[in-house]
């Protein structure tokens, strides 16, 4: 329950970090702040049905209170496709900075301070 | 239980770390940091799985990536006009104050210099495509009448007046001097007026201008001075 | 502007209170030993995280993996645009050069290791893809760009990358071909405990680890080449 908690909060951190940040690279740190928290959330839920990792071990016959294995098996794959994606999304970055030659998403979109 | 309780306070403590950082690499180095510990975290909650694959992406692969991508994050136009002593192509590559100051600014930022040689100042309304002017500009010389670039001062200097009655700074007179153009007899002692070399920052780019702001007020006086000394003496 | 960030924080802080608030309506599920037990008893697997992603949800692991192609596909075809540097700068330092030639080669026995053993144990195809493709990048930032591109003959890669998708779509089509349902387990089960064991689930760690090798190779070559070493 308490991780459960944490990784409510620490994606709620990312979220607030994506939002406000002006700098690319930072906005792009924050997101991945956000998908651990998204991991976390599921490992956390894993580790409701119970506290030993889901290897089963040939020689013990009757083990309990072992964790669930399908929020783990929904999430594994998806570390190393967010890994692909987050570099695809680095590339386009580069490609834009090198362009207007600032990471600064003001002055890419030329906007002004309004206050 | 206390387990637990101390694993998601250190995850929700270094998130909140990454995401209030100001400078890039400091932020990447620390979120490989926050990977390796929601890995260790993984590994206690039952998921060895998942703490693996984690801790070899996160903690390495991506912290690589990102570090490559950031290298030259933008560029920093600048102008500038030769001035031995303060800014001038050498043979050794670029040497002067303004130019290291600019280059530590720039590796703090973690940006890469796009170096452009203007020859005179006449032009300098014109030239709008550049983050930064600079070459021995002298505040007093420019204060009021520009208005697409915004001052900054750096380091304290005098100006004299010549017999012609052109008014130089400390530097150029210096170069002028050492070059054998005007005699030290030509310049009046006597008519010492204060002020500040600084450098030009177009307004299109205010946020390089508050950025370098802070850079120069937090610079040490001892690296400050040393740099000074080193190329003026 | 700074009204509207406060406005922003604020409303995020609500949303995330609520959601904690009504984190204790998810139910919990308590797993027995038996449904444990029917899992190896069907799958050979006793790392059972694996028997889910490589056997009851195949189907969503080929097009994760197809999604992974893309994107590596998406890196190469950009990274092409931007100018590649003149100037190829390695780490020359002859501890290093040593050093890194040795921990290629573990990393590459580690790598295969972790992923034969991913029915059995912790690991598997993405976690050894990762793990081979760091040994490459520490061995590619002592050498220079033509060097790397000699030794691993970087233009055969992406063909290779298309030969094992296309190996791992026939994989999940042969059943079709003797009979069998498609995406089912059609090699013989073997013993419990073995490498070789489990149906195809090694083969498919081993395709996966491949393929992420590929993938991350890939990215290190194209990144290091466009834009140097650190």
């Amino acid at each position: 329950m308490i991780i459960l908690i944490c990784s409510i909060l620490i994606t709620f951190i990312g979220f607030i970090g994506t939002i406000l940040k002006k700098n690319l690279i930072l906005k792009m740190l924050s997101v991945g702040v956000m998908n651990t928290g998204v991991i976390t959330f599921f490992v956390g839920l894993s580790y409701r049905s119970g506290k030993a990792a889901p290897i089963i071990d040939k020689l013990l016959k009757n083990q309990q209170d072992l964790a669930d294995p399908i929020p783990q098996a929904v999430i594994i794959t998806s570390i190393v496709i967010g890994f692909a994606v987050l570099t695809f999304s680095l590339v386009y970055i580069m490609l834009l900075t090198s362009r207007r030659s600032t990471m600064d998403v003001k002055r890419i979109e030329g906007e002004t301070d309004e206050s | 239980m206390f387990l637990e309780i101390s694993l998601g306070i250190i995850l929700v403590v270094l998130a909140l770390i990454v995401v209030l950082q100001n400078k890039p690499l400091k932020a990447i180095i620390l979120s490989g940091a926050f990977s390796a510990s929601a890995a260790i975290t993984y590994f206690f909650i039952g998921a060895p799985d998942v703490a693996m694959a984690e801790a070899s992406i996160g903690a390495v692969f991506t912290t690589f990536v990102y570090i490559v991508a950031l290298k030259h994050s933008g560029k920093l136009r600048v102008g500038y006009i030769d001035q031995a002593g303060l800014i001038k192509r050498g043979a050794h590559g670029y040497e002067g104050v303004e130019y290291e100051l600019l280059k530590l600014f720039s590796e703090d930022r973690a940006m890469s210099l796009e170096m452009k040689k203007i020859d005179s100042f006449d032009s300098i309304e014109k030239l709008e495509n550049f983050d930064i002017i600079c070459g021995g500009m002298v505040e007093s010389t420019f204060s009021g009448k520009l208005r697409d670039f915004m001052l900054i001062p750096y380091l304290e200097t005098n100006i004299f007046k010549t017999k012609k009655g052109e008014k130089l700074d400390l530097v150029r007179i210096k170069n002028l001097v050492l070059s054998g153009q005007i005699s030290p007899q030509d310049i009046d002692q006597n008519t010492k007026e204060f002020t500040k070399y600084v450098f030009l920052i177009s307004k299109e780019s205010e946020d390089v201008g508050k950025a370098l702001t802070d850079f120069l007020q937090n610079l040490d006086k001892k690296i400050f001075n040393d740099i000074v000394r080193r190329n003026l003496g | 502007m700074r009204f509207k960030n406060l406005l922003i924080v604020i409303s995020t802080i609500i949303v995330c209170l609520v959601t904690i608030v009504s984190l204790t309506d998810i139910p919990t599920f308590k797993i027995s030993f038996e449904e444990f037990e029917r899992i190896i008893e069907e799958t050979n697997s006793l790392n059972t995280v694996t028997a889910y992603y490589l056997n009851y949800r195949l189907y969503d692991t080929i097009f994760e993996i197809f999604v992974f192609t893309l994107s590596i596909y998406g890196v190469v075809f950009f990274l092409n645009s931007v100018p590649s540097i003149e100037k190829h700068v390695p780490f020359n330092d002859p501890v290093m050069n040593f050093y890194s030639k040795f921990a290629f080669i573990i990393s590459i026995v580690a790598a295969i290791y972790i992923a034969l053993v991913g029915h059995l144990s912790p690991g598997g195809g993405f976690v050894a893809g990762i793990v081979a493709g760091t040994g490459m990048m520490i061995v590619s930032l002592t050498k220079n760009i033509d060097e790397i591109k000699d030794q691993f003959k970087i233009e055969n890669i992406s063909s290779y990358e298309k030969l094992i998708l296309l190996s791992v779509i026939l994989l999940t089509i042969f059943p079709v071909l003797i009979g069998k349902r498609s995406f089912q387990n059609f090699l013989p089960l073997g013993k419990t405990g073995r490498i070789l064991s489990a149906g195809f689930i090694p083969l498919f760690d081993l395709l996966i680890f491949l393929k992420v090798m590929f993938g991350s190779w890939s990215i290190t070559f194209y990144f290091i080449k466009h834009r140097g070493v650190v």
